[in-house]
């Protein structure tokens, strides 16, 4: 019966009640779509970085002069407890046949057996005459598997497209075997890949290295992808705890017109109240009666909202940002359930009281 | 049944004190039907609001049942109401909402919540409207659909609901014509004939003589009985 007064007293001003229910479908669907977002960008951008997250890279640290490691330098880096990938790379033009077209690529040497280390996404299975493009390359010079380029006048077959990856392989670029880099170009790394198996031993990997190349004089520099990934998760999550924010705001306008809708009902219903009291009605009941009000407001206000959040959040992520909308962005929908229900009953508590504690001689007096 | 010692009420407006009671004492009897009379603003309301427990005096003492009243906290008079009053009032004041038969259920939810079955709640709530005398087809009316005469029947059944030995009526008949007024003092003399104590307040004197008591107050002050 309360319920039912309660949904009566809705429908008695019907646009009233559609109004602060808009209020709370429009704070719920802020609160969550904008999570949603958030955590869309998030998953989007950790992706990219998945497959790096393992690697440790060392680079030479031109500022101090160092422009290549020598082969000594990449033996010592041998005695380290993973796996070590040496990598040359060097600017050059190339001649795409039967198009008769030079191109400039960056070229890089890595060993055969190497390739499958860096998640490059390609067969693994390069030979001294065949050659792995990236997508960039492919599309600029519309060359595929199969087609031929020449490289220093020797011919190369296109064995497969990679996407380039992030730090390690730049785009416009072009992957031989080092043997046949080194024939063309001579031996000189520009970058070592530390390949470390278990995350957790990144940061020792990272100590050792140090200890091994910058002893005397900061001879490399040291890039792990972990931290920058950490780094850009925190990033994103405070982007997220951002968007909510906003969110929040049009949440909080809304609970302030359900409040402002409740404490009009009170004043409306001053005699109605004087009356209950006078029938047996406690504070409580009066409490209640004013607190389902709001909840039915919240409850459906907040279901409605968090249903159009999904859709509108589905179609953000999937649309706009080319990704795929993660199970756990439900959370932020139940985040927005929660701050909606929570908002209407908080923003109906202080009219409920006042209604409950109204003096009901005053009440009844009052027309 | 119910006696007021010495009690006083007081309002401040402004630089003056009112007294809506002045030192009023009073005694009924259980079973008794007593109309208080009284010219507007002498107080009448006031004292019935008093003997029902939604207002509390300045000073004096009030016993509805030989149970103090004026130490009682919020709760424990509304219990008190749900167990031992039931007011009817001159608007009818029913609550818009409800049709007449949940109106006369409300004080069953008040009290019972869910102790006892919705079906149990009708049926005692459909007894009621029958003690009141209101044809069963006007259960499901809403207040505006019903007369001056019905409305106030529904309000008296709803009073009814929780069985209280007591009935406050605060000008029941003001708000009706003489002829409907007087049927409904007939149904609240069968009301007393059955057992129970009738309070009427009225200031008109035909509605008053129906009772076994009259009670005047002028300014606060019981005059003469
Ligand atoms: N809440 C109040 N504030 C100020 N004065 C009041 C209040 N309630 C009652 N009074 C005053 O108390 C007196 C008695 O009122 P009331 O009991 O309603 O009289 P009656 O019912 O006999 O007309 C009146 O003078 C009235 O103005
Ligand atoms: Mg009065």
């Amino acid at each position: 019966m309360y319920f039912e007064m309660a949904k009566r007293n809705l429908k008695r001003h019907t646009l009233r009640s559609i109004l602060a229910l808009l209020g709370i479908i429009i704070g719920v669907m802020a609160i969550s779509s904008l999570g949603i977002l958030g955590g869309g960008l998030k998953e989007g951008i950790s992706k990219n970085f998945e497959g790096v997250a393992n690697f440790v890279v060392v680079f030479p640290n031109t500022g101090e002069g160092y422009l290549h490691f020598t082969k000594r330098d990449v033996d010592k880096l041998r005695k380290l407890n993973c796996k070590v990938i040496p990598i040359c790379t060097k600017s050059d033009i190339v001649y795409i046949k039967g198009k008769n077209k030079k191109t400039y690529a960056s070229i890089y040497g890595i060993k055969k057996e190497d390739i499958k280390y860096l998640n490059l996404g390609v067969d693994n299975k390069l030979s001294d005459t065949t050659i792995y493009i990236d997508s960039v390359f492919s599309n600029l010079n519309d060359v595929n598997k199969n087609d031929m380029i020449l490289i220093k006048n020797v011919s190369f077959r296109i064995r497969g497209t990679y996407n380039s990856s992030f730090f390690i392989i730049s785009q416009n670029s072009i992957i031989l075997s080092q043997k046949t880099y080194k024939r063309f170009y001579g031996d000189n790394y520009s970058m070592v890949v530390l390949y470390v198996k278990n995350k957790d031993d990144i940061n020792n990997i990272k100590n050792e290295t140090e200890n091994i190349m910058n002893k005397k004089e900061k001879k490399v520099i040291i890039l792990s992808m972990d931290t920058l990934l950490k780094s850009i998760n925190d990033a994103m999550d405070k982007l997220s705890m951002f968007l909510i924010g906003i969110g929040s705001i049009s949440l909080l306008v809304a609970g302030i017109g359900i409040g402002n809708v409740m404490l009009m009902s009170t004043i409306e219903r001053t005699k109605e109240i004087g009356v209950m009291k006078s029938i047996g009605a406690s504070k409580r009941d009066i409490m209640i009666l004013f607190i389902y009000e709001a909840l039915i407001i919240g409850i459906i206000g907040s279901l409605i909202g968090a249903l159009m959040s999904v859709v509108i959040g589905y179609l953000i992520v999937v649309f706009l940002l080319k990704s795929s909308l993660a199970w756990y962005c439900l959370i932020y929908v139940l985040i927005g359930i929660l701050f909606g229900v929570g908002t209407s009953l908080i923003s109906a508590l202080y009219p409920a009281y006042k209604a409950a504690t109204l003096d009901p001689i005053k009440a009844l007096r009052s027309e | 049944m119910i006696t007021l010692k010495n009690v006083i009420k007081s309002y401040i407006m402004g630089e003056e004190i009112i007294y809506a009671l002045n030192n009023v004492s009073l005694k009924i009897d259980e079973g008794e039907f007593v109309s208080i009379m009284g010219p507007s603003g002498s107080g009448k309301s006031t004292l019935l609001n008093i003997i029902g427990c939604l207002d509390k005096p300045d000073k004096g003492e009030v016993y509805i049942d030989n149970v103090k009243t004026n130490d009682l906290n919020d709760n424990q008079l509304t219990e008190i109401r749900r167990m031992k009053i039931g007011f009817v009032f001159q608007q009818f004041n029913l609550i818009p909402l409800l049709s007449a038969l949940e109106n006369v259920e409300l004080p069953l939810i008040f009290k019972y919540r869910s102790y006892m079955s919705s079906e149990d709640k009708r049926k005692r709530a459909l007894e009621c409207l029958k003690m009141a005398e209101l044809d069963e087809k006007f259960a499901n009316h809403k207040p505006n659909q019903l007369s001056g005469g019905q409305q106030q029947r529904v309000a008296i059944a709803r009073a009814l609901a929780n069985n209280p030995p007591i009935l406050l009526c605060d000008e029941p008949t003001g708000a009706l014509d003489s002829k409907t007024g007087g049927k409904v003092m007939e149904l609240l003399k069968k009301l007393n004939k059955s057992g129970k104590t009738v309070v009427v307040v009225t200031h008109d004197i035909n509605v008053g003589k129906v009772a076994d008591r009259i009670i005047n107050i002028r300014d606060g002050k019981i005059v003469e009985e």
